[in-house]
């Protein structure tokens, strides 16, 4: 099928639908008014019945049965074709009335009731709504008026059912017809995704429209997917460069140690080529724990962790390193307070943060606090240092990103302690501490018991 | 004495080549499978004191190979080599029964480390001990003082592990990594040489000037406790 013919045939079921629903929602309310107009016709027949009946019974106590007939066959002689007459003796003879004989369901008082003749001129099974009274004498009266045989829809209703719909199809055709264009092109645009042309804009400048939203949506999503992408390829840019560069300097440590034999004094050229080595995997181990993080495949290892068992286990990893450096580090946190956590990798987290302040920060303490802060968990490490300059954070939070690109490390760090924090649902935080750097893990609370 | 029979369950062959030799050099005895399969025949065969079972094997998954020994009754102690180093990868070799896990890349040193400790593990040397003794340096397990020539030396927590895990490893080479493992129960490493700075926080509280060294360093390996060799 061309894409043309496609098109029309979508376009004619895009409007069957809403026309079917039209024309069920009118023919319901035609019915809902029909109905309402029977109920209103009943009533009035009723009220009219009633008000003949008083008449004649009136009529026949004053002056007596013959007066009665009289009346009811000048009655009988207008030409309202629908009425109903009839009065029985008391031993069931037929003395006046149009009907030949007594209906089989109605009592002799009957304060109104629909009853089907059997037999009327002809048609069978007409209905009638009848009233009937005993009167004075055993007589029984019957007054009555035949229903219509049919209920044609009201003209003006249908009238007005008719033109609704043309007025419907009318505006609704352009605009049908417009937002088929505009998903088509929400569709073209889709497609043009991955290729290799700048990504689509699915929400065009200025336009109001009502899927709207939607294409906004879309537009985050690309935006999105090319930050991502932005990202993977920084990261693997950086990688192929420090491990291609770590390979260098391996392979020419390598040729010179086969070259010539390493001098008393000399570094050996094969231990600084090992050195290199486990630099490098170390690089690669800390990416593929990245990786994995953010993948979401540590959320199996979840377990409760006591927190401050885990920043003092932390704490006396790090004093001795501390020492050295002359700095103090202090770990903080209530009794207690117990949340699964992946143990190993927020300690691997927290280490990170606490590397980063030993190996930058001038300040002399270093805290490592845990709080439990209205809904939220919070692990922190506070320097005393310099700090970062707000300017220079994002930066720092970069893969790969360094500030200082003399100093050790594989600019892996904060990636990894994000991808942590992503990974058990909170995120990280770099705030100053005035002095200092504050780093802030924020998780979700989440208490097991 | 004889020589230790290691079977290595290694697909890549310089691996294999590598870690054979490293092992001949040590006095063991290695035998080489290149699948899970010739793994399984090996090892339901021959009386090994250990195993070296790489994770990625052609045929099989080395975690299915060590769950079929386990479930085999093979009791010999294996380490798992896996180039999926994650903490998350060590943890699942852990749980399926595995000994130690290694990831490549490793130094051999690093491997016949862990081996020598497995074997002597193996070797059936569990005995209940209240304290440690070596030359005048004394730990009591139940009060948790040590103490060296009489002189009363107060250690935290950890270096106590610390110190523990070194005496009872007595005469071993010991890796970095090892201790942070067993010592500290972290499996990634560091990027400061905080192990480095743990020993010589011990090494100065052991050893007063005049004493007999006990924490010896292993150039490019680890650490020995123990006399001077």
């Amino acid at each position: 099928m061309s894409r043309a013919a496609a098109h029309g045939t979508g376009l004619f079921r895009a409007l069957l639908a809403p026309a079917a629903m039209h024309l069920a929602g009118l023919a319901a309310a035609l019915l809902f008014f029909a109905e309402l107009d029977r109920r209103e016709d009943a009533r009035a027949t009723h009220a009219a019945l009633i008000a003949t009946r008083s008449a004649l019974a009136t009529l026949y106590a004053a002056h007596g049965r013959q007066a009665l007939i009289d009346d009811m066959d000048a009655r009988l002689r207008t030409p309202e074709a629908d009425q109903l007459l009839l009065l029985a003796a008391p031993n069931g003879r037929i003395l006046g009335g149009n009907l030949d004989r007594w209906p089989t369901l109605l009592a002799g008082d009957s304060a109104g009731q629909t009853v089907t003749l059997a037999d009327w001129r002809g048609a069978r099974g007409r209905d009638a709504a009848v009233v009937s009274v005993r009167l004075a004498g055993g007589e029984r009266l019957l007054v009555g008026r035949l229903e219509p045989t049919d209920r044609s829809m009201t003209p003006p209703l249908a009238a007005a059912a008719a033109l609704g719909l043309a007025l419907w199809l009318v505006c609704a055709l352009p605009f049908l017809h417009a937002r088929r264009r505009r998903l088509a092109e929400l569709a073209a645009a889709a497609d043009a995704i991955g290729g290799s042309a700048p990504p689509p804009r699915f929400h065009g400048p200025g336009r109001d429209e009502p899927i709207g939203p939607l294409a906004g949506a879309l537009d985050a999503m690309v935006d999105r997917l090319q930050q991502k992408i932005d990202d993977l390829r920084f990261v693997i840019d950086s990688l192929a460069h420090d491990i291609g560069a770590g390979l260098t300097r391996t392979r020419a440590l390598v040729r010179q140690a086969r070259i010539e034999p390493p001098g008393p004094s000399a570094p050996d050229p094969l231990h600084l080529a090992d050195q290199h080595l486990a630099d490098l995997g170390r690089t690669l181990a800390v990416a593929i724990e990245i990786g994995r993080a953010e993948a979401g495949q540590a959320h199996a290892a979840l377990e409760p962790v006591d927190l401050q068992r885990l920043l003092t286990d932390l704490v006396e990893l790090f004093d001795a390193a501390a020492e050295v450096e002359a700095k103090e580090l202090h770990a903080r946190a209530p009794d207690r307070l117990i949340v699964p956590l992946n143990r190993q990798l927020v300690s691997q987290a927290l280490a990170n943060l606490v590397e980063n302040a030993l190996r930058h920060s001038s300040g002399k303490t270093i805290t490592v606090a845990a709080a439990r802060e209205e809904d939220q968990l919070v692990l922190e490490v506070t320097d005393s240092g310099a700090g970062i300059p707000p300017h220079r954070l994002p930066e720092a939070r970069r893969r790969f990103g360094r500030l200082d690109s003399r100093a050790p490390g594989t600019g892996l760090g904060l990636t990894l302690v994000d991808a942590v924090a992503r990974m058990h649902g909170g995120c990280l935080q770099l705030e100053d501490a005035g002095p200092g750097l504050r780093a802030r893990i924020l998780l979700p609370a989440r208490c097991p018991g | 004495m004889l020589n230790n029979r290691i079977l290595i369950v290694e697909d890549d062959a310089a691996t294999s080549d590598y870690i054979s030799r490293a092992l001949v050099d040590n006095d063991m005895a290695p035998h080489r499978a290149a699948s899970g399969r010739e793994a399984l025949h090996a090892a339901f065969d021959g009386q090994f004191d250990a195993i070296v079972l790489d994770r990625m094997l052609p045929d099989l998954d080395g975690l299915d190979v060590l769950k079929a020994l386990r479930a085999g009754r093979v009791g010999a102690p294996v380490i798992m080599l896996s180039a999926l180093g994650s903490t998350l990868e060590k943890v699942a070799g852990l749980d399926a029964g595995a000994d130690d896990y290694l990831s490549k890349p490793f130094a051999t040193e690093e491997l016949l480390a862990r081996l020598r400790v497995l074997l002597r593990r193996g070797a059936g040397e569990i005995r209940i001990e209240t304290r440690l003794v070596h030359d005048s340096l004394c730990v009591d397990l139940l009060s948790r003082t040590v103490t060296r020539a009489g002189r009363q030396i107060r250690l935290q927590p950890r270096e106590f592990r610390l110190l523990v895990y070194l005496m009872r490893h007595a005469g071993q080479v010991v890796t970095r990594t090892m201790l942070l493992e067993q010592v500290w129960d972290y499996r990634f490493d560091p990027a400061t040489n905080v192990v480095d700075v743990q020993i010589s926080r011990l090494r100065r509280k052991l050893e007063e000037p005049g004493d007999a060294p006990l924490l010896h360093t292993v150039w490019g390996v680890g650490y020995r406790f123990g006399a001077a060799e």
